[in-house]
């Protein structure tokens, strides 16, 4: 067992960060990311985890889950798990579009349940919740969960042409809608491997706002003064910014665990129970770092000008996708539920 | 990043399992601190023959010398057999060993490590005092150098199976004008000298573990010392390393099989109506577990990401101190959750009654955010040495 990056994972850390870094420093706050999805498809980020006979770079899960917890640390606007995800069950279904997914050059949405009534793979049927469909081409449509009902995942159009009317978003950088499905899947997945896949990925983005919120935290907490000294000297702060610290490291060891089983294939509750356990493990860590963070700012923190709510409006849309809380917690009840142990 | 064990832990993990199967004693360790002793010295001698004895312990002072990953694995191994917890053994396998090893000399060593793991010999701490607790280096209890001789007089608190114990990694105080951390000394002093007095102390949920230790005019050779004189401090901390060192993963996994056993009964007791575990539903018991049952899988992968740091070469002393605190209070946060699901039949009291064993283990929880160190100075450490904030 190793939960640490090697000296090859520790490069694409590098690489992603030293683009995603850049790009912020040119595009601060609101970009529009339509400008930037091919290049990202051209460096790899969409099929770093397939095969390379489906086009891919040929690393694994744990490789995705490094990708994306760099993309938590900057939070970049645009669907990335989605599009790795549409990328993987569009080349599983040898799609034409598979190599355009992956490429940047058809943009996946996401479109998850919002009432009882959704269904798929096959038809997927139902009222949906989308998030990046504004401009996307197709949507993925992942479901159960929640429930006894084994997750699907199901590639369908639903993008450009009939785009869902935008929504007011909680977190202005991610475009949010409501769409009624009705139709056959492009390509599907009658299996939880996607949602699983998904919750991990969503926990590792997840992690890089816990981490960064922690280091934003930390860093203010040495330089900011009151009452003449540094304000991380006070115990009500520093205890504040430990806690921070904590959380995040738990999540990484969590999502770091979790992804490794990902990359073994393992579908089986016990496996279920870690992926879940990461995600809402990630997700308080998130969200109350995030919120943390901003006390720890004061009245800046409170402001739009500071980067500080952007990271928590990011977790709540990273929680709720992808094995929100119910869906996790249900998971974790497996054992519980069940009466059984392992 | 790998998840596969090695062929090598795999085997060792396969031997461990084995021997631990064939081995592990079928009665339960007696309360009572006597035969206590006695029942954790003969396991400890047993260990010894088997080989099995100072698993972190370099070989060529007897130990196995195992790495830190079979280290992780022959404790998980260990309570997934059920084996007891280390008792009297522990302060000796887990501190005063690990501090003669790193620090003593050749004839401290051949005269305390071979006993201390054949089970032959009981160490105590005697570290805090009633004055000195979190602010350790303020210890008064003091050690006057005459001659061969160090003359010990003061008072030590929180000592544990005190009455029990052969040595004790002694802090005295041998320089009294010198700055407070230059002051000290760490010396083995001899339980059964004239003018030691151990007074058992009475915990909140009726245990007898701590006592205090008075010393009138207790004579220590000098020849005790370990390490410098007037240098105990440094050598204490390296004391304080090891005991949040591996040991530390026999509770952790202890406690996941605790939230393991908490969901097979709230399930099967659901199933039969029985007993105030009822409806896991209605007091919000059953996410409430869920999040638990997280937080004990997110404590394992912490487990072995803090291992996969050190053996990665990084200094991971303060991050020690997260593991202690996320371990410490959900082990607080389980049995509390434990007697609420209890309802009014946890309010029976008892270590060996079937109610009352959830009282017994939430009172008993309460001392892990005080021993070896606060919450509180736990993240003083996090957000000083690990965060780089002002120490105020």
């Amino acid at each position: 067992m190793d939960l640490l990056p090697t000296f090859e994972q520790k490069q694409i850390i590098d690489a992603v960060r030293a683009h995603l870094e850049s790009r912020a420093r040119k595009t601060p706050g609101n970009d529009d990311f339509r400008t930037a999805w091919k290049q990202y498809g051209d460096m790899g980020w969409f099929s770093l985890g397939l095969p390379e006979a489906d086009g891919g770079a040929g690393y694994t899960a744990a490789e995705e889950m490094l990708l994306c917890r760099e993309i938590g640390r900057f939070i970049p606007a645009g669907p990335f798990i989605a599009s790795m995800l549409a990328a993987r069950l569009a080349a599983a279904a040898s799609l034409p579009q598979a190599a355009e997914i992956a490429s940047g050059t058809v943009v996946v949405g996401l479109a998850e349940p919002l009432a009882a009534d959704a269904a798929g793979p096959d038809p997927v049927e139902g009222t949906f919740r989308t998030l990046d469909a504004d401009g996307a081409d197709l949507l993925l449509a992942v479901g159960g969960g929640t429930t006894p009902v084994t997750p699907w995942a199901a590639l369908v159009q639903g993008g450009a042409d009939q785009a869902p009317p935008a929504l007011p978003s909680l977190d202005a950088s991610v475009s949010l809608g409501q769409v009624a499905l009705r139709c056959p899947p492009a390509a599907a997945s009658a299996g939880p491997e996607m949602l699983y896949r998904g919750m991990v990925l969503s926990a590792a983005a997840l992690v890089g706002i816990a981490e960064r919120t922690a280091e934003m935290s930390a860093a203010y907490a040495q330089v900011r003064e009151q009452f003449g000294r540094p304000i991380g000297a006070f115990q009500a702060v520093k205890h504040r910014c430990a806690d921070m610290a904590i959380r995040a490291e738990v999540a990484y060891a969590q999502t770091a665990y979790a992804a490794l089983l990902v990359s073994a294939g393992r579908v089986d509750p016990a496996a279920a129970r870690e992926y879940a356990a990461a995600k809402h493990l990630a997700s308080e860590a998130a969200i109350r770092n995030s919120a943390d963070n901003i006390q720890n700012h004061g009245a800046m923190g409170f402001t739009a000008e500071h980067d500080a709510h952007r990271y928590l409006k990011r977790a709540w849309v990273w929680t709720e996708a992808l094995g929100a809380p119910p869906a996790a917690l249900t998971l974790l009840r497996g054992a519980e539920l069940t009466g059984k142990e392992g | 990043m790998r998840l596969d064990p090695t062929p090598e832990e795999a085997s060792f993990r396969a031997e461990a399992r084995t021997w631990l199967a064939a081995n592990v004693p079928a009665d339960p360790r007696p309360r009572e601190e006597a035969a206590g002793r006695d029942y954790d010295l003969a396991w400890q001698r047993t260990m010894y023959e088997g080989g099995w004895a100072g698993i972190s312990w370099p070989a060529e002072h007897g130990g196995r010398g195992s790495s830190l990953m079979e280290q992780v694995i022959w404790y998980e191994e260990y309570v997934a057999a059920g084996a007891p917890p280390a008792g009297v053994n522990f302060v000796g396998l887990s501190h005063a060993g690990p501090t003669l090893i790193a620090r003593g000399s050749e004839e401290q060593k051949r005269a305390h490590l071979t006993r201390i793991l054949r089970g032959e010999t009981v160490w105590c701490q005697g570290f805090s005092e009633p004055d000195s607790g979190s602010d350790l280096a303020s210890l008064r209890t003091r050690g006057t150098v005459d001659g061969d001789t160090i003359w010990v007089t003061g008072r030590k608190i929180w000592t544990g199976h005190g009455p029990v114990a052969d040595y004790q990694e002694l802090l005295v105080r041998t320089d009294p004008t010198a700055e407070k951390h230059r002051g000290i000394s760490w010396v083995i002093c001899d339980m059964h000298s004239p003018g030691i007095t151990v007074r058992p102390i009475k915990s909140l949920h009726g245990d007898y573990h701590f006592s205090e230790v008075t010393y009138d005019n207790v004579a220590v050779p000098v020849e005790n010392v370990v390490g410098e004189l007037n240098r105990g401090w440094d050598v204490a901390r390296s004391t304080l390393g090891f005991e949040r060192g591996t040991a530390f993963i026999a509770d952790q996994v202890r406690l996941s099989q605790l939230v393991a056993e908490l969901q097979l009964l709230a399930a099967t007791r659901a199933a039969a109506g029985a007993w105030a575990w009822g409806d896991l539903d209605s007091g919000g018991f059953g996410t409430r577990l869920a999040q638990i049952a997280a937080r004990v899988a997110g404590l394992r992968s912490l487990t072995y990401l803090h291992v996969n740091r050190a053996l990665h070469g990084e200094d991971v002393g303060a991050r020690g101190s997260i593991v202690r605190v996320v371990y410490s209070e959900l082990w607080q946060d389980t049995t509390r959750l434990a007697l609420e699901m209890a309802g009014r039949l946890g309010l029976a009291f008892g270590p060996d009654d079937a109610n009352g064993t959830w009282s017994f283990q939430y009172l008993d929880s309460l001392r892990a955010t005080i021993a070896a160190g606060t919450k509180d100075i736990q993240r003083n450490v996090i957000g000083e040495r690990l965060l780089g904030l002002s120490r105020g």
